[in-house]
């Protein structure tokens, strides 16, 4: 990535303490305009904590935040004029209605489009007349996104923005995903659904314990990760492939190898080219078993 | 733990410090009166210059024996302690069967092997437990200050009795609205309520069977330390235990987190968009303004028309007239003297009006509602400064409302009345309003988790100090540090200009300090 363009958003050893607790530990991401951007970790890792900081909301101990260019804390108001947020739990008002809240919301932001917002409803099929405790869960998640999506900031800031929504509903998330990107907007997306990271961000950083573990595409962290591979031979017996190249973990049962295999697939291949091959499956890693293998890492 | 155990561990603190308050009061007062009094004669004194004084009459309840340690005791303190203990219960039984339902905890609780009945239960024992734990302080307080131990029990039963009713008739409107607050606001009603019909009973002898309709009323008539009445005390209890019944038959019709009287579906559709936090501020807090300026506006119209019988009772006998009537060198015996006495209670009103407002700035906040608007880009010093200018200007509405309404209440009563005499005694006491709001908005900024316990703290520690420091032979400089003790009893008296703009430098001070404190400190959730 070069550093010629100002980052979307862009943290330069975020530190975030709370008395002796390190909640986030000089934490240094940065996030290019119109990146899909995904943020991964387990509960308490600091994702929280770094959005926080981001919308002006928490100070940093140390380190900076930046949106666009400008300090998130000492210039909060002006990050908030690019900036749409949708948190995981949307705190509604009792006695406003949705429809009321989409206007205060996207008053304060400077202005929408109406017509986009009435398409939003409909996608999301949200009844806006009803007031805040009436809505459920999920309907009170709807309110947040479309505010959001509908003042069409440069950055979206969306931290675990689909808890409690039903699968659909899901979908329609990910289209107006996609419909940002479209635009040249900027996503930053906190989950804790890895399906819907692996199907809209480009990149992904994992965090773990207030630490950046790995950023990278998923292209770049699946060359990190083992590939699980499954042979069977025509006949027995099978050849030996544990001295191969990248090969690990070699389980023989009766003509079926199964191993792992890191890095490319040449050297398998040459090593199976004499031999009678029946099938030959190589699957790649979900985002899931590399989550699981990074937080395996290290442990604790 | 239990649920009973889980009920007593969130009440046992709040009980043990107000059984010591009243406990302190009870020594103190004992030791002034035996130490100011000492002779028969003197006592006479008493009796003929308090006893006789419609306005105390009024606020206190009727005098009995006043010539006695106990009889002065129950008088002067009986009635304010019942009002601090109802008070305290309604705070806290709504706080106990609303509090943790309002935050989704009950849900747990509930859909385990706790019916939500059984919980309720558990909850009430808790609460009744506590009532006689502040009875039995009290009561003890009394003996060993050496009072008949018949009397010391039964005005221990008379202060715990004012927490069982009020704590019971809590109990049943939290059965009835949601969330927490409004079940205590509804309660909070009911007792002032009950406070001005015994009142108005007590100041006017054509005007006693008042008292007959108001709980208040019912625990006056204890009267500990001479021609006790037990039977006022069962009717008491009694109608603590049938409130306690209906609220544990309400619960079972009532769905977990709602209230019986639903807010749902309910309300007019806004024709016009709210655009702004401030618009925002001023729909949310104007439903709670009309509900403090019709309690004002109450309150106003009882003082004022009070005012006309009270004063030509004392004119009539000039010989009272003369031992009563300069209190802080004005003359109470004239209507603006009463009316310069009322405006205390506008002023403590509007003390604890100013600090709630605050505290619901500090539940946005909590409940995450104030980070929509921050982060869809409000400023956070600008949110504030709405906030306050509401509250600032609703303060000022208020003081207006209380001044007109008094005024309206001594012109219904068919007496004359000087209308701006009136608005100036009640815009006089809201530079303690201000420093109240104030001294809150400095806790915000720094302490925004306690911001609560300030409001209400700061204002019942001042309000204590000057019951202390009323207490004869207290030390001037007590008195002094009551805010309240600093507010003179305009229109009687000129207004004490000194006072006024020292307490609203000290609030401004303090609201701008919170603002900075506020802008640099992280946004706290609940």
């Amino acid at each position: 990535m070069s550093g010629d363009v100002v980052p979307a958003l862009e943290t330069v050893e975020l530190t975030k303490r709370f008395g002796s607790f390190t909640a986030l530990d000089a934490l240094s991401i940065r996030v290019q305009p119109g990146e899909v951007y995904g943020f991964l970790g387990p509960n308490g890792a600091g994702k929280t904590t770094t959005i926080r900081m981001a919308l002006g909301l928490a100070r940093p101990t140390s380190g900076t935040v930046r949106i666009f260019g400008v300090d998130a804390w000492a210039d909060a108001s002006a990050g908030h004029r690019r900036v749409a947020f949708v948190p995981g739990e949307f705190a509604a008002w009792p006695k406003l209605r949705g429809g009321e809240v989409l206007d205060l919301l996207g008053s304060i932001h400077g202005g929408f489009d109406a017509a986009f917002r009435t398409e939003l409803i409909e996608r999301f099929e949200f009844d806006p007349s009803k007031k805040g405790r009436e809505y459920s869960k999920g309907n009170r998640q709807k309110i947040a996104l479309i505010a959001a999506f509908m003042v069409q900031p440069d950055l979206l800031v969306l931290d675990e923005p689909t808890s409690g929504l039903d699968p659909l509903m899901e979908q329609q998330f990910r289209a107006c995903v996609e419909v940002a990107r479209g635009r040249g907007q900027t996503v930053f997306l906190s989950s804790h659904i890895l399906s819907e990271v692996e199907a809209v961000c480009d990149r992904v950083a994992i965090l773990r314990n207030g630490r950046l573990v790995e950023v990278g595409t998923l292209d770049d962290l699946r060359k990190l990760n083992t590939r699980e591979v499954e042979v069977s031979f025509a006949t027995t017996p099978v050849p030996d492939l544990s001295a191969v190249d990248g090969v690990e973990q070699v389980v023989v049962e009766g003509s079926v190898v199964r191993l792992r295999l890191r890095g490319g697939p040449s050297p398998l291949l040459a090593a199976l080219a004499p031999h009678e091959v029946a099938s030959l499956d190589i699957r790649e890693p979900s985002l899931e078993e590399m989550f699981l293998t990074f937080y395996g890492e290290g442990g604790s | 733990m239990s649920p009973l155990g889980l009920a007593w561990r969130l009440l046992w603190r709040t009980t043990l410090v107000w059984t010591a308050v009243v406990a302190v009061v009870v020594a103190s007062a004992v030791a002034a009166y035996q130490s100011a009094y000492p002779t028969e004669a003197s006592r006479q004194v008493v009796v003929t210059v308090l006893g006789h004084n419609r306005a105390f009459d009024a606020l206190y309840g009727r005098p009995v024996a006043l010539e006695t340690v106990g009889g002065f005791l129950a008088w002067r303190y009986g009635a304010t302690a019942t009002v601090i203990i109802a008070l305290w219960a309604l705070l806290a039984v709504s706080r106990l069967l609303r509090g943790d339902e309002d935050e989704g905890r009950t849900d747990l609780l509930v859909a385990g092997p706790v019916s939500a009945r059984s919980l309720l239960v558990s909850q009430l024992g808790a609460f009744v437990l506590a009532t006689l734990v502040i009875s039995g302080g009290t009561a003890l307080t009394c003996a060993a200050s050496g009072l008949p131990i018949g009397g010391s029990v039964l005005f221990g039963a008379m202060v715990g009795a004012g927490g069982l009713v009020f704590g019971a008739l809590a109990a049943v409107t939290s059965q009835l609205v949601a969330p927490r607050r409004r079940a205590a606001g509804w309660a909070g009603g009911l007792l002032g309520a009950a406070y001005l019909v015994r009142a108005l009973g007590d100041a006017t002898p054509a005007r006693s069977w008042m008292t007959w309709t108001t709980p208040l009323g019912w625990i006056e008539r204890i009267s500990p330390f001479r021609d006790p009445s037990w039977p006022a005390l069962g009717v008491v209890v009694v109608v603590s235990g049938l409130l306690g019944v209906v609220a544990v038959g309400l619960r079972e019709h009532r769905d977990t987190g709602e209230g019986l009287v639903s807010a749902v579906g309910s309300g007019r559709v806004r024709t016009r968009p709210i655009t702004s936090p401030l618009a925002l501020d001023w729909t949310m807090a104007r439903a709670t303004l009309f509900a403090w300026t019709f309690g004002v506006a109450v309150t106003g119209l009882v003082l004022g028309f009070l005012a006309v019988d009270v004063v030509e009772y004392m004119q009539q006998d000039q010989n009272i007239n003369e031992m009563t009537s300069r209190i802080g060198g004005a003359s109470i015996a004239t209507i603006n003297g009463f009316l310069g006495l009322s405006f205390g209670v506008v002023a403590l009103v509007l003390a604890v009006f100013a600090g709630a407002q605050v505290v619901a700035a500090r539940e946005e906040e909590g409940s995450g509602r104030a980070e929509n608007l921050l982060t869809a880009g409000a400023g956070r010093v600008r949110w504030l400064a709405g906030r306050v200018a509401v509250i600032a200007g609703s303060v000022v509405a208020l003081a207006l409302v209380g001044g007109v309404t008094t005024w309206l209440g001594v012109v219904l009563s068919g007496s004359g009345s000087d209308l701006p005499a009136a608005l100036r005694g009640s815009l006089n006491v809201v530079p303690v309003a201000v420093l109240f709001g104030g001294l809150t908005v400095l806790a915000f900024g720094l302490l925004p988790r306690a911001t609560a316990i300030v409001a209400f703290g700061a204002v019942a520690l001042a309000y204590v100090v000057q019951l202390f420091g009323s207490i004869a032979e207290a030390p001037g400089w007590l008195l002094d540090l009551s805010p309240f003790a600093h507010v003179a009893p305009v229109p009687a008296l000129p207004a004490d200009l000194t006072s006024a703009t020292v307490m609203v430098a000290i609030g401004l001070v303090a609201t701008a300090a919170g603002a900075v404190a506020f802008a640099r400190r992280d946004i706290a959730s609940a």
